[in-house]
């Protein structure tokens, strides 16, 4: 395991440095220019050209990137070019955010996701059928009208949940989560629809095997069968959707912060792109990279626990 | 985005036409008498953020309030319009063209930092501003210098006659909010520690910049009855559904709002300010037809002009907000002609076209945004006529302010759809036809410009001729058609009072030199 973990950090730092990368080109081509977003559009070609200096916009491209990345190595994340705030400063304030979001929903969706998907495969009847229906519904609603529709009915009208905003847990843990429950359940129902039929599937593949019906012989419980041996081999393959779900869960809180004014990655990373704020952009591009490159960590590590086969290969 | 400033009256009969505009659109919210117990927290939103917290180069108009909580003005414009002592306790033009300007500056006031205020640093404040060529720096007129006379005089002494200097010294004019001594030599330091003698000191540990901006009350300040809140916090929240799901929740007192999202808060009780602000209409880049010939060409774009259905525009974005718009000057503000401008007339707009040297029409790109113009619409309902009268547009949507304004600027679209915005005439003249975006391809006219000098010199009355005869000449060449006026509109808490707003301050602001000009909270 520690060999996969030592595999994973090298590949973990080809990774940022080829993602950074890919941002920094992408966003040379994006057309803006951050001196004459803040000397306006009646700015002196001199002053424009002042600026750029002082900002050190001026330099080539390559120059730009390698002082970012031996800053990066040094843990220094550059300074916002129009808040004067240190890159590393804006991410922890809002790093937070975006995880509880991230973290609560992937949860809620394994628990959902997972629960639906059993019981669609255990009862066939009428229940497969509205879990069935219900699954394919929350998958075509897409989320930020999800979102629209919760804040209506449980913000404005029913006043259960804030509309907007962000409570931090050291605040109010109350607050916390009940800032969270709405962008969780907005998140969360499309991921809970994916991962509800990928569960049923591998379930209805699994209770169809051989050695079910041999357990079932034993006279072993249908509780025990199904929580010991069906969940633990249909969890496989729905470990792996889980954290392409979690992968796609971060992209999607990018419009969820911005509906409900979380102030998080997402909403950062927004409006620092619109206005070629490049530190913040590179930044947030590296946390979301690490987020991405734990995730598969977790994905992998949970390979060798739920298969033992795994673990020998890994 | 830029804004040009927004301050008032040009006198005596500025003044009237002013207190004429004030009776017909100002926007109070209820206002008991002020009383020394102070709310606890007053949350504002805006929609972006701030491009900076350093005076010299922040952004004007709504976004005013992230520098102006932190630094008094010299001059403070009411939301009425008048003119008010705030850093300065008196000011007067010392000479008869109106080029020195001479301002008392108010003794006893601190900065931040704990210096005190003098001429000399009013000096230093006001030169820095000049030289680090911020977005307003060219509504502060034509500044040939700034010096101290004595500890508690300043002489601003201008290159041309320039009446309107007071006015450009205000909350919404950069240049008025004077900067520490302290944060002048280090400008750098104003990004996260601005220092002014503002009423409100801003709280960057509490703050999660380009999200919420907290700002404390400043102990020390020179005017302690005018801070009528503990602390004010400026939500940064641009999506209006969320904005209004604030709004509506009490989660902020005071928030932006359009025609739809005003009628959501009204169903809900909250109270609804409105008045006239922006004027779209279609800025002609390529005026000497480098691109597009045809629109060298008078008789085409007068047949443009004519070829807009100004109803439709109102229509599609709810009459309630908006108004049809003829002239370059908006309803009310000097220069602006009743009964006069474009109107809709496909007949003449024909008549034009068969007059002009493109009888058999042409085609031509208009470059337009889906921020400020949501989903295009005014964009979209302007053009549907157009080729009625041979004018084939192609529309091209920019969806970010900036990337508009670089492509405005690059010379390499025809037209623009855009909102311009002015307290007379001859402010928005003055930018289509001087540098920047709305006159990317640098043509002026030389009548025009004559008229917006003539609209600085002579007696009152001369001025506002000036200022009108502006509004025919623009339309004579047609340089800036116009299409739409649409209102600002605000929801505002029924927990606060005595916010006010009009034609001529269409960009409240929370506080004021006293309490009478601040907002309270309601008791």
């Amino acid at each position: 395991m520690l060999i996969l973990i030592a595999r994973r950090a090298v590949m973990s730092v080809v990774l940022i440095v080829v993602s950074s990368l890919a941002i920094f080109v992408l966003m040379s081509f994006v057309p803006g220019d951050p001196a004459l977003t803040i000397l306006g559009e009646h700015a002196t070609p001199e002053a424009l050209q002042r600026l750029r200096e002082s900002l050190g916009l001026n330099r080539p491209l390559y120059e730009q990137y390698g002082d970012w990345l031996f800053g990066l190595i040094r843990g220094d994340l550059g300074t916002s070019i129009f808040s004067g705030e240190p890159v590393a400063k804006l991410i922890g304030l809002r790093v937070g955010v975006t995880v509880s979001l991230m973290v609560g929903s992937v949860v809620v969706i394994a628990v959902f996701g997972v629960a639906l998907g059993l019981l669609s495969a255990v009862r066939e009847g009428w229940v497969g059928r509205v879990v069935d229906a219900v699954s394919l519904l929350g998958f075509a609603l897409p989320g930020f009208w999800i979102a629209i529709v919760l804040v209506a009915i449980f913000a404005v009208t029913l006043r259960v949940f804030p509309a907007t905003g962000y409570v931090p847990p050291t605040v109010s843990p109350t607050g916390w989560l009940l800032s969270l429950v709405l962008p969780v359940i907005a998140l969360s129902i499309g991921g809970i629809t994916i991962i509800a039929k990928q569960m049923r599937d591998s379930a209805r593949d699994v209770l169809a095997r051989d050695y079910i019906r041999v357990l079932r012989a034993t006279g072993l419980s249908e509780r025990r069968i199904l929580l010991l041996h069906v969940l633990r081999n249909a969890a496989v393959p729905t470990t792996t959707l889980l954290g392409l779900t979690a992968v796609s869960v971060l992209s999607g809180a990018v419009f969820i912060e911005n509906v409900f004014v979380l102030p998080g990655l997402g909403s950062l990373v927004t409006s620092a792109t619109l206005r070629h704020d490049l530190p913040i952009v590179l930044g947030v591009g590296v946390v979301f990279a690490v987020i991405v490159i734990v995730i598969n960590l977790l994905v992998d590590l949970a390979y060798g626990v739920l298969n033992p086969k795994a673990r020998v290969v890994s | 985005m830029k804004h040009s400033s927004r301050v008032v009256k040009l006198a005596v009969a500025v003044a009237a036409a002013a207190i004429a505009l004030t009776s017909l659109s100002a926007c109070t919210t209820p206002a008991p008498s002020p009383s020394s117990e102070r709310g606890a927290l007053l949350t504002t939103q805006f929609g972006g953020v701030p491009i900076s917290l350093n005076p010299a180069l922040a952004g004007t108009g709504g976004s005013t309030i992230f520098t102006y909580l932190a630094y008094d003005p010299l001059i403070y414009t009411a939301g009425n319009g008048d003119l008010l002592p705030d850093l300065a306790t008196d000011w007067k033009f010392i000479d008869d063209n109106n080029t020195q300007l001479e301002l008392t500056i108010r003794d006893g006031v601190k900065f931040q930092d704990g210096t005190d205020l003098d001429a000399a640093a009013v000096v230093g404040s006001m030169k820095y501003f000049l030289s680090a060529g911020g977005p307003s720096l060219a509504d502060a007129g034509p500044i040939a210098s700034v010096e101290a006379k004595d500890a508690q005089t300043v002489v601003v002494t201008y290159s041309t006659p320039f009446p309107t200097g007071p006015e450009k010294l205000g909350q919404y004019n950069m240049i008025g909010l004077i900067i520490a001594p302290a944060g002048v030599a280090n400008p750098g330091s104003l990004l996260t520690k601005p220092n002014g003698t503002g009423q409100y000191i801003y709280n960057a540990d509490e703050t999660v910049a380009e999200s919420t901006y907290v700002y404390d009350r400043n102990p020390d300040y020179w005017n302690p009855d005018a801070q009528q809140y503990e602390r004010i916090d400026v939500q940064v929240i641009g999506d209006p559904t969320a904005v209004v799901s604030a709004a509506t929740t009490g989660q902020v007192d005071f928030a932006s709002a359009n025609p739809d999202t005003a009628k959501t808060a009204a169903d809900a009780g909250l109270q609804i300010l409105q008045a006239p602000f922006f004027n779209w209409g279609i800025t002609i880049l390529d005026r000497d037809g480098t691109l597009v010939p045809a629109l060298a060409d008078e008789n085409v774009r007068q047949a443009i002009g004519y070829a807009i259905d100004r109803d439709a525009v109102v229509n599609a974005l709810g009459a309630d907000y908006s108004h049809a718009s003829g002239q370059i000057a908006n309803t009310g503000v000097p220069g602006y002609i009743d009964g006069y401008g474009f109107d809709f007339d496909l007949a003449k707009a024909k008549d034009l076209m068969a007059k002009s040297a493109f009888p058999n029409g042409f085609s031509m790109t208009l470059l337009s945004e889906s921020i400020l113009d949501s989903q295009s619409t005014i964009a979209q309902t302007a053009i549907a006529h157009l080729s009625e009268i041979g004018i084939d547009v192609q529309l091209q949507v920019e969806a970010a302010v900036p990337t508009f304004i670089g492509s405005a600027g690059s010379k390499s679209y025809a037209a623009a759809l855009w909102p311009i915005v002015g307290q007379r005439a001859s402010e928005p003249a003055s930018n289509i036809t001087g540098p920047g975006f709305l006159n990317a391809f640098q043509v002026g006219d030389d009548q025009l410009a004559s008229l917006i000098k003539d609209s600085n010199v002579g007696s009152d009355q001369d001025r506002l001729a000036a200022q009108e005869a502006i509004t025919k000449r623009s339309n004579e060449i047609g340089f800036f058609i116009p299409i739409v006026a649409t209102d600002s509109v605000y929801m505002v808490s029924s927990k606060v009072a005595n916010v006010t707003i009009s034609a001529i301050n269409s960009q409240p602001m929370p506080i004021g030199p006293d309490a009478d000009h601040a907002w309270h909270p309601v008791r």
